[in-house]
């Protein structure tokens, strides 16, 4: 009761401090940055007399737009408010855990346009339906007795060295990041990575936070991702191509998960010891790993397995080879262009769901009474409410965050890759980290291969806990080791993320400096 | 670990990299200052090389996206990861100028050859001039459009302020080339500058 008395005098607050900072400056715009007006112009202006040049229909000579460099002090207050808005949300949620993140999410995202004024951002579509697809597949998986099967054969692989999950499973996310160019392949072997150290009695925050920084890590080292792609043509005058690029991220990323995973393999206490797990096991949430000798294989556990295994290799293959994929109209001008990852990760594994129940006769009535499809629909609704609030934060904020850590940069260059992992955070988004702040630090003048050694610190994207891969690989560890944190800040991904993208940033700047 | 713990370890984090990259590579900042006709038309032809990058990417997001495509997929770095509508891109496009073209011709100083400072300024008041121009087109979008025609008509001086300025940038530097030999020479021998050459070719 006065928890919840506590939380409504918290929103009833910020809500008249949002109301009365909207009243106050009522300039406030979605585009935080373009409000103030010190016209700088261009001095040197000599030839933009016109405006269109070829049409005609135009309203001739209009005023230029003024120059908007800064975002004014009572911006930044309403900025700051709503960024205080968000993350108490995100701690509300975190505390609430499962569902409640999401509708803690869905309240911020209330407050956010009904008191702020702010426009709704976009909740996150493909993550969602992704989720639902994956989780779709490895339900009925798990129906067949396909879980238990590969928890078998794990265990008997991992037999002699049950630890050595924690650095395995993050190079597997890592390779498939690599292969599809998107970490929305990770959620397909989220439930794997789980049972199987589960089942080995290794403590699932060590292989599962660790995998989840290692697949961010796989789209700056991956020739098919769309962040790749932003960075090409930044760096390709200094003499950069796609394998300079790799032959850079690659190495340091291994050494860095490498690093990530040692670290990991001694994080936390054992999976025995801990409470929150021994909790929830005499309190019968939970039942104690079962031995691999014990477990009794359904009929058809292998075909599932096959199948399930089957559509990720066929995603793999599809996200590496453009040439083999479908093609569809292209969206600008005749033609047609591959059709992109995320769909075909969609129908391929709602098929391979749809596969298994016809080969390894699993009834579908069984599917949403699987754990790992409860799991995934409280992971989905999560991932919806709390991705909706942090978007329609950072699509009214964006210029000015960006514009904020730009002037950071400036000042002190050798900020910038802490400037790169600052705008992922905030912004979380790999590509907008990519194309802001690579440029800025290339006309601040340091060199083209440093700069792609710290590009690397777009992982920075798993700083808040408001990611999907976060929230489902912590859904996903039914033990409760796996944490979104109590503080915003301390979840279990932190310390993964920090270690590895320091290590692989590191590593990178090194190799440029040795080889380049 | 507590809450301050993690603190720790972010801001040590902070510390190392920069640290590291305060001794390896701070930057260059020759604004004002005389400088190598060498250096100066490789961080020339850098700084374009990267603004004109900057552009394509935008272009290849303005391709792929409209008023009705998404904007996020959940920051997992796919490619439907933002709505970018023509004023948004012109915001960008403005800010690209400002902070990649302006910012690096004037940090690449002043080359030491005869026509040195008449040459950075024609290739500075280009840059001003590009800025200017997006701004004008920016206004124009701004503009509530009163016609179907209109509201057509209003998505083209974003493009066309591009692609003056584009054309405009080949004829600063030609410009450049006549005027002093020296830098003619310089612009010709360096790598960044014969790689943009190619590309734009």
């Amino acid at each position: 009761m006065r928890r919840l008395l506590t939380i409504g005098i918290a929103c009833a607050l910020l809500g008249i401090a949002g109301f009365t900072a909207v009243s106050t400056f009522s300039p406030h715009s979605s585009g935080a940055a373009t409000t103030t007006a010190t016209t700088t112009g261009a001095t040197g202006a000599t030839g933009a007399t016109g405006t269109t040049g070829a049409q005609g229909t135009v309203p001739a000579t209009p005023t230029p737009e003024p120059a908007a460099t800064e975002t004014s002090t009572s911006d930044w207050i309403l900025i700051a408010i709503e960024g205080l808005l968000v993350i108490g949300f995100i701690a509300l949620g975190v505390r609430s855990g499962g569902i409640g993140l999401g509708l803690w999410g869905g309240v911020g995202t209330l407050i956010l346009v009904f008191v702020f004024g702010l426009d709704p951002g976009e909740p996150p579509f493909d993550a969602m339906l992704i989720i639902v697809a994956v989780i779709a597949a490895a339900a009925a998986m798990e129906a067949a007795g396909g879980i238990d099967y590969m928890v078998l054969i794990a265990s008997r692989a991992l037999r002699a060295r049950p630890k050595a999950i924690n650095f395995v499973a993050p190079y597997v996310s890592y390779l498939l990041c690599i292969l599809t160019g998107t970490s929305n392949t990770f959620y397909s072997i989220i439930p794997v990575i789980n049972e199987v150290s589960f089942a080995n009695k290794i403590r699932p925050e060590r292989p599962l936070a660790g995998s989840t920084v290692a697949s961010a890590l796989g789209i700056t080292s991956s020739p098919v991702a769309a962040a790749m792609a932003t960075i090409l043509p930044l760096v390709e005058v200094y003499d950069y191509n796609l394998v300079d690029v790799l032959l850079i991220t690659i190495p340091a990323s291994l050494v860095g998960i490498f690093l990530m995973s040692l670290v990991m393999s001694r994080h936390g206490r054992d999976l025995e010891d801990d409470a929150e797990y021994k909790r929830r096991r005499d309190a019968g949430e939970i039942q104690a790993p079962a031995s691999s000798e014990n477990i009794r294989l359904k009929q058809y556990a292998k075909r599932s397995v096959a199948i399930f295994l089957g559509a990720v290799l066929v995603i793999c293959i599809f996200g590496l080879f453009e040439g083999i994929r479908p093609t569809v109209a292209a969206a600008e001008g005749p033609g047609t262009e591959p059709l992109a990852v995320t769909p075909i990760i969609q129908m391929v594994m709602l098929t391979a769901a749809a596969m298994i129940l016809v080969f390894a006769h699993v009834s579908a009535a069984d599917i949403p009474g699987m754990p790992i499809f409860r799991s995934g629909m409280v992971a989905m609704i999560a991932l919806f409410g709390i991705a909706w609030m942090a978007d329609t934060f950072i699509a009214s904020n964006e210029d000015a965050i960006v514009s904020a850590l730009g002037d950071l940069a400036g000042k002190w260059p050798f900020m910038i890759a802490v400037a790169i992992f600052a705008v992922a955070a905030l912004t979380t988004s790999q590509s907008a980290a990519t194309r802001t702040m690579v440029p800025l630090g290339l006309a601040l003048g340091i060199g083209a291969g440093y700069m792609i050694a710290m590009w690397t610190a777009v992982a920075g994207v798993l700083f808040l806990p408001a990611n999907g891969t976060q929230i489902a690989a912590a859904e996903a560890d039914s033990t409760g080791t796996t944490t979104l944190g109590k503080r915003v800040i301390d979840h279990s991904f932190q310390l993964p993320l920090q270690v590895a993208w320091i290590t692989t940033a590191l590593v990178g700047i090194l190799i440029v400096a040795v080889f380049h | 670990m507590r809450w301050f713990a993690w603190v720790g370890v972010i801001l040590a984090a902070v510390i190392v990299v920069s640290g590291l990259m305060a001794a390896i590579d701070n930057g260059r900042d020759h604004s004002g200052e005389t400088v190598r006709a060498s250096q100066w038309a490789d961080d020339v032809c850098g700084t374009v090389g990267a603004w004109e990058g900057q552009l394509k990417n935008i272009r290849e997001e303005l391709r792929r996206n409209n008023w009705a495509a998404r904007r996020s997929d959940g920051s997992t770095g796919d490619s439907a990861e933002q709505i970018v509508t023509v004023r948004g891109a012109t915001t960008r496009a403005i800010r690209a100028t400002q902070d990649t073209l302006q910012e690096g011709l004037k940090r690449a100083g002043i080359p030491d050859t005869g026509q040195g400072a008449a040459a950075s300024a024609i290739l500075r008041d280009w840059a001003n001039d590009t800025e200017l121009r997006l701004r004008v087109a920016k206004a124009v979008i701004k503009e509530k459009p009163t016609s179907v025609a209109e509201s057509f008509a209003s998505l083209m001086p974003p493009y066309a302020a591009l692609a003056r300025s584009l054309v405009a940038g080949r004829a600063a530097v030609a410009k450049v080339e006549a005027l002093d030999s020296d830098l003619a020479d310089a612009l010709d021998r360096s790598g960044n500058c014969r790689r943009l050459k190619k590309r734009d070719a």
